[in-house]
């Protein structure tokens, strides 16, 4: 008995086989795609009949320029139906890594139960991917007709975040594109979009190149008419090539096959929908629904700020960790409360004439209303959280596994260290940096080589009370404002750099002796600075008379000492005790 | 087939029909256009000027002493200086433009400053020149782009040159209590550091106290007021008259007004600013007070450049000409400076108001009723 969603989406997307009209579009669909090739050869006929004509009048260099502008257009189109062809890699989908059967046999065993309720053929390959996706890819051969074989691709994010009921409604959504047959023509409104948006996405690409070509070239000829002092071309409408007006053409053609097509493509995912509400009950769907885009928010957020928080210093978060951290975002209460705000707050409704013809899925507020308007099966949202992680068997190696099979030789290069350690490492490595330029001019000044820390900074504020702040000062590099200015404003920009740099100096002296402290914070923002009040209050001022013309270093001084550093700062004690 | 060939025919005709006509149009106004842009050319010296490879940059007019002093101070000279600065005596105008030139000088070595303090620790000129150095040096460093075209590392440096410019004013207020001058250069730190109006009309009111109608003080302040600095179009038309309606005979004050409308102007390219009514009558009144004013005046140059822009902008070419031709072959001064190309600014205007005066047949100037 196929489930008929009431409700707005009751006219359109009517799932099931039986629905009439539903291989009408499917037809349509075919013959569309039919069209684009039709189109292709089309326009080769009327190339190759104007030649024709041409060959009957009488022969002049007219009809040579005809025939050699026709051959140009056929090479356009011939070009634009083999830009059609997606690269391989595009079949592939995107890296990741393929989980065995032996490696996972529940994760495997549990999607193949699936597979047998939707009705269908269970998935060849199951690969973990970065990200929170979900998609069911089939390598589908003449123009989608005969069926290939099928990959299963499942986000890590998804694993980590979705509890395993939810898990089970995305997992249904995928395999139910598939349950039905009359959705097997279905590929072809895919494979039809595919070919579409990249054959107008590559000759609009093109176009785009090919003026901005000819600006270039332009711009180049009345620079060097200038230079011989001629006055400049004069400027004539950019003279477009046959890309363009191919691209005007097909992107016609495109949108008209959108249009007619989105009604086939959305019926697919409500379709698919119910499917996974069928296994995993209406309420659970919505709920996924809900949460998979708050998912996405969120894992590019872990991303960003926090795996990639090292990047710069050569540093990652331990192995298994790049992805796995997320795991560590999910359990803090604030972000929790944050996510799960996220996935409450209402949905984008869109008014009908702004849909864009272009998106491949309904609106999910759409979506929901539709699961919520089935029969309640009696299943609730289960509030006892089984998280889909318990699918998995290792999954600590397979996260490690996931990092070999996704990451760049680069990343796998860098340093791991504990997450703990990440944000004061990475802060000291930036800081070392950015005082080596300072550090280089004291070692060039005294002749001793000298190594960010307390040590260092004692030293140079003895060189600065020996008054040798404009001497270490003009060793450091100039920005190009500087490097312009001379007299007494270079040296004052020079001043600047120099306060910036032992501004640096002496935070980095501050993180050693423990004054400072920088720590990992997961309920955000990322890195937390923990200074004493009075230290963030008067390091300005303390650096201000440390620079001053005559230095006065005392105030810098005392203000790390009274954090605890002795020995170098008041020029007495041995070195301090580090903690790097 | 010949159905084919005729419409293909056709087509071709109908298609020239319409673009041969439109491209003919096109290359009409085109042309047009460049001829409106073409530069137009003047033989200077034809007319006794001097010639734009001549001109000079760096100063509104001529003043050897002021040259000779700077360079000697420059050269360690400082004791020059001193008595440059001192023989201004009350007039504090003169003192401030005296002033200016020897922090001209400090800014680009102050070693010279650094040798008279140490000499002369309680002189309060030498603390002025210090402190008002500071003030220019700033300045130097920030550069006169927009905020926008300013990189942090020039907003830092003159954040922190200001902070130590105040003090030094301050200081300097307090060894010459009589002087307008240290709390002049305040201003230009009021106008960086983004002063409340109240707190800057305190400002204003010690300076007033001590020289009502001070020239340099009154476009210092004309600045402040200005829409792009802490005021309004509003506020700085309002200063810049009351200035002007206060000054006594003889003032050079009356030019403010042409000075604040060449700031709306600046502000408002594309603006009709210079159609205003009340320019007529702002122009005549600096005529009539140019005319008071003795020959060799240190503000009279300035006063002349911008009667001269004013009045080129207004086609009164037969008065711009007399302007032009008095201030001779000197660029360096408002409003020239305020062009990225001062030399072509000033070329551009002197050129077109020569053309235009050739043209109208060399009229004489207007007789003024004095």
């Amino acid at each position: 008995m196929p489930l008929r969603p009431a409700g707005p989406a009751a006219s359109g997307p009517a799932a099931g086989r039986g629905a009439p009209g539903a291989s009408l579009r499917a037809a349509l669909a075919l013959g569309l795609l039919l069209g684009f090739y039709l189109l292709a050869l089309a326009l080769l006929v009327a190339v190759a009949a104007l030649d024709v004509v041409l060959a009957r009048g009488t022969f002049t260099v007219v009809t040579v320029e005809g025939w050699l502008g026709s051959l140009a257009v056929a090479w356009c189109v011939l070009r634009v139906v083999a830009l059609g062809r997606r690269r391989e890699e595009g079949r592939e989908g995107p890296p990741g890594l393929s989980l065995t059967p032996r490696e996972q046999p529940e994760l495997w065993e549990h999607v193949r139960r699936l597979a047998e309720r939707v009705g269908t053929r269970p998935p060849a390959e199951i690969r973990i991917v970065p990200g929170a996706v979900a998609m069911v890819r089939e390598d589908a051969r003449w123009l989608g007709l005969v069926p290939g074989e099928r990959r299963l691709f499942l986000g890590v994010a998804l694993l980590l975040g979705l509890p395993g009921a939810e898990l089970d409604a995305v997992l249904g959504h995928e395999l139910g594109h598939y349950a039905h047959h009359d959705t097997r023509l279905g590929h072809v409104v895919a494979a039809l979009r595919g070919r579409l948006a990249h054959t107008v996405g590559a000759l609009r690409e093109r176009a785009a190149r090919e003026e901005a070509e000819e600006r270039a070239e332009f711009a180049a000829k009345t620079a060097r008419r200038r230079a011989e002092g001629r006055p400049p071309p004069l400027r004539r409408g950019g003279t477009r090539g046959p890309d363009h007006y191919l691209a005007l053409v097909f992107t016609a053609y495109a949108k008209l096959c959108l249009r007619l097509t989105e009604a086939v493509s959305r019926r697919q995912e409500y379709a698919a929908d119910l499917v996974a509400a069928r296994i995993a009950g209406p309420a659970t769907t919505a709920a996924a629904l809900r949460r998979v885009p708050a998912l996405e928010a969120a894992d590019e957020l872990y991303l960003n700020q926090y795996a990639l928080m090292g990047w710069d210093a050569g540093l990652l978060p331990p192995e298994g960790q790049f992805y796995g951290g997320f795991a560590l975002l999910l359990v803090d209460d604030t972000r929790r409360e944050q996510l799960a705000a996220l996935a409450r707050e209402p949905l984008p409704e869109e008014p009908g004439e702004d849909r864009s013809p272009y998106a491949s899925h309904p609106p999910t507020a759409d979506r929901i209303r539709a699961l919520e308007s089935l029969p309640d099966d009696g299943r609730t949202l289960t509030l006892v959280r089984r998280p889909a992680t318990a699918l998995l068997r290792a999954p600590d190696r397979l996260l490690a596994g996931l990092e070999q099979a996704t990451l760049s030789t680069e990343a796998l290069s860098k340093h791991r260290v504990p997450w703990a350690e990440l944000p004061w490492q990475a802060r000291r490595d930036i800081a070392a940096r950015e005082t080596e330029p300072l550090l280089a001019a004291m070692a060039e000044l005294t002749g001793a080589p000298a190594a960010p820390g307390v040590i260092a900074l004692g030293h140079l504020l003895d060189l600065l009370d020996r008054g040798l702040l404009d001497e270490l000062a003009a060793r450091l590099p100039r920005s190009e404002r500087a490097a312009r200015s001379s007299g007494r404003a270079a040296r004052e920009f020079a001043r600047t750099a120099f306060r910036s740099a032992l501004r640096q100096l002496a935070l980095g002296a501050a993180l050693e002796t423990g004054l400072c402290r920088w720590e990992l914070c997961w309920a955000g923002p990322p890195v937390r600075r923990t200074a004493p009040a009075w230290f963030t209050e008067d390091l300005p001022a303390a650096l201000d008379r440390a620079v001053a013309e005559p230095a006065v270093t005392a105030p810098l001084r005392t203000l790390l000492l009274r954090g605890g550093a002795h020995g170098p700062l008041d020029g007495t004690g041995p070195a301090p005790h580090t903690l790097a | 087939m010949n159905v084919l060939i005729d419409i293909a025919g056709v087509g071709v005709l109908a298609y020239a029909a319409v673009t041969i006509p439109r491209n003919i149009r096109k290359a009409r106004a085109q042309k047009a256009e460049e001829k409106a842009k073409a530069p137009v050319t003047i033989d200077a010296a034809a007319y006794g000027l001097v010639p734009a490879a001549r001109l000079d940059k760096r100063h509104a007019g001529p003043d050897p002493e002021a040259d000779a002093v700077a360079a000697a101070a420059l050269a360690g000279d400082w004791r020059r200086a001193a008595g440059y600065l001192a023989n201004a005596g009350r007039d504090w105008d003169l003192r401030w433009y005296r002033l200016g030139i020897l922090v001209n000088a400090a800014v680009e070595d102050d070693s010279w400053v650094k040798a008279w303090r140490t000499e002369y620790p309680g002189d309060p000129s030498a603390a002025l020149v210090h402190a008002d150095a500071l003030v220019s040096l700033a300045g130097e460093v920030r550069g006169a782009q927009l905020a926008k075209h300013t990189t942090s590392e020039q907003f830092e440096g003159f954040h922190r040159l200001l902070a130590e410019a105040l003090p030094a004013c301050r200081e300097a207020a307090r060894m010459a209590p009589e002087d307008p001058c240290p709390w002049i250069a305040q201003i230009t730190i009021a106008l960086g550091l983004g002063w409340a109006h109240d707190d800057f009309r305190a400002l204003w009111a010690e300076i007033t106290a001590r020289d009502p109608h001070h020239f340099g003080a009154h476009v210092s302040a004309l600045q402040y007021w200005c829409a792009k600095w802490r005021g309004s179009h509003e506020l700085m038309y309002a200063f810049a008259e009351q200035a002007a309606a206060a000054a006594p005979p003889g003032s050079p004050l009356p030019v403010l007004r042409l000075y604040a409308l060449f700031e709306h102007a600046c502000r408002e390219a594309k603006g009709p600013v210079y159609d205003q009514p009340f320019v007529d009558p702002a122009i005549d009144a600096t005529l009539d007070a140019v005319a008071r004013i003795p020959a060799g005046h240190h503000r009279l140059p300035l006063v002349r450049h911008l009667l001269a822009k004013m009045l080129f902008e207004r086609k009164r070419y037969a008065e711009a000409v007399e302007q032009f031709r008095a201030v001779g072959g000197y660029v360096g001064s408002v409003p020239w400076t305020y062009s990225g190309d001062p030399v072509k600014a000033f070329v551009h205007a002197r050129t077109n108001t020569f053309v235009g005066w050739e043209k109208a047949g060399r009229p004489a100037p207007p007789p003024r009723a004095h």
